[in-house]
């Protein structure tokens, strides 16, 4: 890979700290483009679970979902 | 200031984006003086080693550990109001578990509007994000800016609302004729760019260090883009993109 992509490599890693903290602290929805886009792979990789809302069960703060 | 990177292979144009951002922060924001965007660059830069901070993540849900005090960086005391240490805190610790119970309740402490809230997170993940690269590639951290004087603009802009998609305002997808036009093209982007719009510096910023770190925003749905003159392949840059999320366990 080399210097130069060991170096963009830690770019592209230390862009995606920022990205995630912005989408977790903001509290975004994926929203309509993203959801539609992003159906299939989210449930082959059942990266739902890694949500964090309101009314997830998850959250104690919240209690348990109905 | 000027940045430069002696590692190997570090491009020129990520050290200018670098160098512009440290001289934005330390200028005047819409929501935070030049003096209090850098008190918050040096909280996000210590909140790495607080105890407390070390407690919560350890702990079943952090909301269920109420005694304790965040460890305030030296030079900050007093600086800051409590609710924003808080979340200079937590979002450099723990911000997959961050809530909108928890977000509605530190706006409640005080010392916080939407906004100011909205200027924090962009100043904070910027921090975090440079500092990260720094380490990634054996640099020193950049040595904080010297704040400049002068007031906070109080600019906010008039097209943002509460539409459901964040627990902020935000300008709408259709920012076609407002001051915030520059900020994505009109219809086309996605609710992690739309985020920081309260605060539209922030989301320039973001474009701005997102285009030298990653990719230009306007090209991320095009799947053959990639960066003109980078090492890495789109498969590639989507791979690390992938992994550094799941790490962090980002839903988005």
């Amino acid at each position: 890979m080399g210097d130069a992509g060991v170096a963009d490599a830690a770019a592209v890693a230390s862009n995606f700290e920022r990205m995630v903290r912005i989408a977790d602290s903001i509290g975004i929805e994926l929203g309509g483009w993203m959801e539609s886009f992003t159906e299939d792979v989210r449930a082959d990789l059942s990266l739902d679970r890694l949500r964090t809302r309101p009314d997830d069960p998850h959250d104690l703060e919240s209690g348990p979902a109905a | 200031m000027e940045i430069r990177y002696e590692s190997p292979g570090v491009r020129g144009d990520l050290a200018a984006a670098h160098a512009r951002y440290w001289r934005r922060l330390a200028r005047p924001g819409a929501n935070w003086s030049g003096p209090e965007r850098v008190a918050l660059a040096r909280e996000a830069r210590h909140a790495a080693g607080c105890a407390y901070c070390r407690r919560l993540r350890a702990a079943l849900s952090p909301c269920v550990l109420e005694e304790g005090l965040h460890d305030v960086a030296p030079g900050n005391v007093g600086r800051l109001p409590a609710p924003a240490v808080d979340a200079v805190h937590r979002i450099v610790n723990d911000a997959s578990r961050l809530t909108r119970r928890w977000y509605e309740r530190t706006l409640a402490g005080g010392g916080l509007t939407d906004a100011r809230y909205v200027e924090l997170v962009g100043t904070v993940t910027s921090v975090v994000s440079i500092d990260a690269f720094c380490r990634a590639v054996g640099a020193p951290l950049h040595p904080l800016p010297e704040p400049e004087p002068g007031a906070a603009t109080g600019y906010r802009p008039a097209a943002a609302e509460d539409d459901g998609q964040s627990w902020v305002p935000m300008v709408p997808f259709d920012n076609s004729g407002t001051p915030e036009a520059d900020l994505w093209p009109p219809k086309r982007t996605g609710n992690v760019i739309r985020a920081l719009s309260l605060a539209p510096d922030e989301v320039r910023t973001l474009n701005d260090l997102g285009g030298a770190h990653y990719i230009d925003h306007r090209l991320v749905r095009d799947t053959s883009a990639t960066r003109p003159g980078g090492a890495l392949t789109r498969a590639q840059i989507e791979l690390v993109a992938g992994r550094v999320s799941i790490l962090n366990d980002c839903f988005y």
